[in-house]
């Protein structure tokens, strides 16, 4: 809860006017968290989530303007939110883990995080990479976005039709 | 195990999809840089998904116990791969419960490294358990798949009721021609004195009682009565019982029963087992701890089970009642069909004594006055029943929790001592 506090607090620290409605979004963000987390709701989880990131969307949106750097922190405070949750929500009330094993959960958590926030990093440095622009280089991007999520749903589709 | 994906994994392939979406659409980086660690997530876990073949075993240290003692429970597991998440679940049946220890527990199993989990089970209550049922769930690294397995490596487990240690049981009105620990009713070659009679010829020399013949001016010897075992019959009914939460009469029953038998083993007599009820179970009599325990897992078996049928004595294979048997049933006296059937046993002429479990501790206390009338009523009624038994010479002692059931023997014993002779 105290991540997703933070990420939803952290686009409209110091705004002001318009950026400040923005905020609403993160607040339904923090609502959907907090119900899923009291009631133990795992749907309304990525919910919260895709709020939490709405949120920082339209903060993007009204603000305009150049790349935004914080957006790989940002990224990183919504996986932590999201893996946090899962795993307050994967382990309520059934076994009790070792502390070995909340260990090694702890540390995956950490790592995940860091990488996608050196990820984002990267990505974001490529995207500052000046190619000329044109056509054709807007046309691969698009097609490796598609690529990218024809392969992901792929992946899921089947893992979710053939356990 | 079988495999299956975990919601995380379509609200993470969800995610990275709309953040790409949202990118394409408004053209700002900031949106691919949100939506790839989620992707990449997801990829990584569908590419290094694993393929765990826990293997388990399952030991008890003991098979055998008595109500109230703990047995241990071994698990142990191993892997070929390594297993990062393993949630293991121990399906314990009622009359068990976890006496330390976590259950279900979440390990973690290293490398080709076997893992032993002990676990320490309280036997709460008497019966033929099977123990080793076991759900086994893992997951992966990433928590996007779950792969579930069950494993059924059932160990028998036998509790038997804590029996009471009984000195005296009750004495059958008649014995059996072998030799045991019962003093007969006849006459013949004993230790215990029985009468004086004249000499006749044939007699043996040992037998004279000089006292008595210095006084009669002619010979005169000991009688002795023999020492004779008997055939015990325990009729156990489980037509029905009265439940109170954890306790009930046919737990109680099965308790003195597990006594009584004990105590006639004790005296080398030969016992006999009938559960008369839903389902007839009977052993024909026997000797010996063999018999005893023979008895005792039957007794394990017995049940509450719902029958509308009306059973008499009819059912009950002749050569488990036999002829001068002393039948002991352990009773509530709460099904019709038992109690006629103990009355029609007495009516063929056995032998025959009612340990009866009451069942009024078990009854809700009254509310209001007409459920007050209601339970006096009740207990008028099974006032008459036991005077009905006793006109017929069967003597009827109650026994509750928390007295001893030697104190119910006694009074059926001294019931005995007069209506022994009674005919109807």
């Amino acid at each position: 809860m105290l991540a997703a506090l933070l990420v939803a607090g952290a686009p409209v620290l110091g705004a002001a006017g318009l950026e400040r409605l923005v905020g609403l979004l993160g607040v339904a963000g923090l609502l959907l968290v907090s119900a899923a987390l009291a009631a133990g709701m795992i749907g309304l989880l990525p919910w919260g989530v895709a709020s939490l990131g709405g949120e920082y969307v339209a903060w993007l949106l009204v603000r305009g303007g150049e790349v935004d750097d914080r957006a790989p922190l940002y990224a990183g405070g919504l996986l932590l939110v999201a893996e946090l949750g899962y795993w307050s929500l994967e382990h309520r009330g059934v076994a009790v883990s070792e502390t070995p094993l909340t260990v090694r959960r702890l540390l995956t958590v950490a790592l995940a995080v860091s990488c996608s926030v050196v990820l984002g990093a990267a990505l974001l440095g490529a995207s500052a990479v000046e190619l000329g622009g044109g056509v054709v280089l807007e046309l691969a991007g698009v097609l490796g976005a598609l690529g990218v999520l024809a392969l992901v749903t792929r992946l899921v589709w089947r893992e979710r039709r053939e356990p | 195990m079988i495999r299956a994906a975990t919601p995380k994994l379509g609200a993470y392939a969800g995610l990275a999809s709309l953040g790409l979406l949202m990118a394409l659409v408004l053209g700002r980086p900031e949106l691919v840089v949100l939506a790839a660690p989620f992707a990449l997530i997801v990829a990584l876990g569908v590419a290094l998904a694993p393929d765990p073949r826990p293997r388990l075993s399952v030991r008890l240290d003991r098979q055998r116990v008595l109500e109230g003692d703990e047995v241990s429970v071994e698990l142990e597991l191993e892997s070929e791969r390594p297993i990062g998440h393993l949630e293991l679940l121990l399906a314990l049946p009622d009359g068990l419960e976890l006496a330390g220890g976590s259950n279900p527990v979440a390990l973690q199993l290293p490398d080709a490294e076997p893992r032993t989990l002990e676990l320490p089970l309280r036997c709460v209550r008497w019966g033929g358990y099977a123990v080793g049922k076991t759900t086994l769930r893992a997951r992966d690294r990433f928590g996007l798949f779950v792969y579930d397995g069950e494993l059924d490596l059932s160990t028998p487990l036998k509790v038997y009721p804590r029996a009471e240690a009984l000195r005296e049981a009750i004495r059958p009105a008649e014995t059996q021609v072998y030799s045991g620990n019962q003093v007969a009713r006849h006459r013949g070659e004993g230790i215990e004195f029985a009468d004086l009679r004249p000499f006749v010829t044939g007699d043996r020399m040992r037998r004279i009682n000089w006292r008595a013949s210095a006084r009669r001016n002619a010979l005169w010897v000991n009688e002795q009565h023999p020492e004779r075992n008997a055939e015990v019959v325990i009729f156990l009914d489980s037509f029905a019982e009265a439940r109170r939460g954890e306790s009930s009469t046919l737990d109680l029953s099965v308790r003195a029963a597990a006594s009584l038998l004990a105590a006639y083993v004790g005296h080398r007599d030969r016992i006999a087992f009938v559960s008369f009820g839903g389902i007839l179970r009977w052993l024909v009599p026997g000797t010996g701890l063999t018999q005893l325990y023979r008895v005792v897992d039957s007794l394990l078996d017995t049940e509450i089970t719902l029958n509308y049928a009306w059973k008499d004595v009819d059912v009950i294979p002749a050569r488990t009642l036999p002829p001068q048997a002393l039948v002991l049933a352990v009773t509530p006296l709460l099904d019709e069909r038992a109690v006629s059937a103990l009355l029609d046993l007495r009516g063929r002429g056995f032998d025959l004594g009612i340990l009866e479990i009451s069942p009024v501790p078990f009854a809700e206390p009254a509310a209001g006055e007409s459920e007050a009338l209601a339970s006096r009523l009740w207990l008028l009624r099974r006032q008459a029943l036991r005077a009905r038994y006793e006109r017929a010479g069967v003597a009827v002692a109650e026994w509750r929790e928390g007295t001893p059931i030697a104190v119910a023997l006694e009074e059926v014993t001294a019931f005995r001592r007069s209506a022994r002779h009674m005919r109807v």
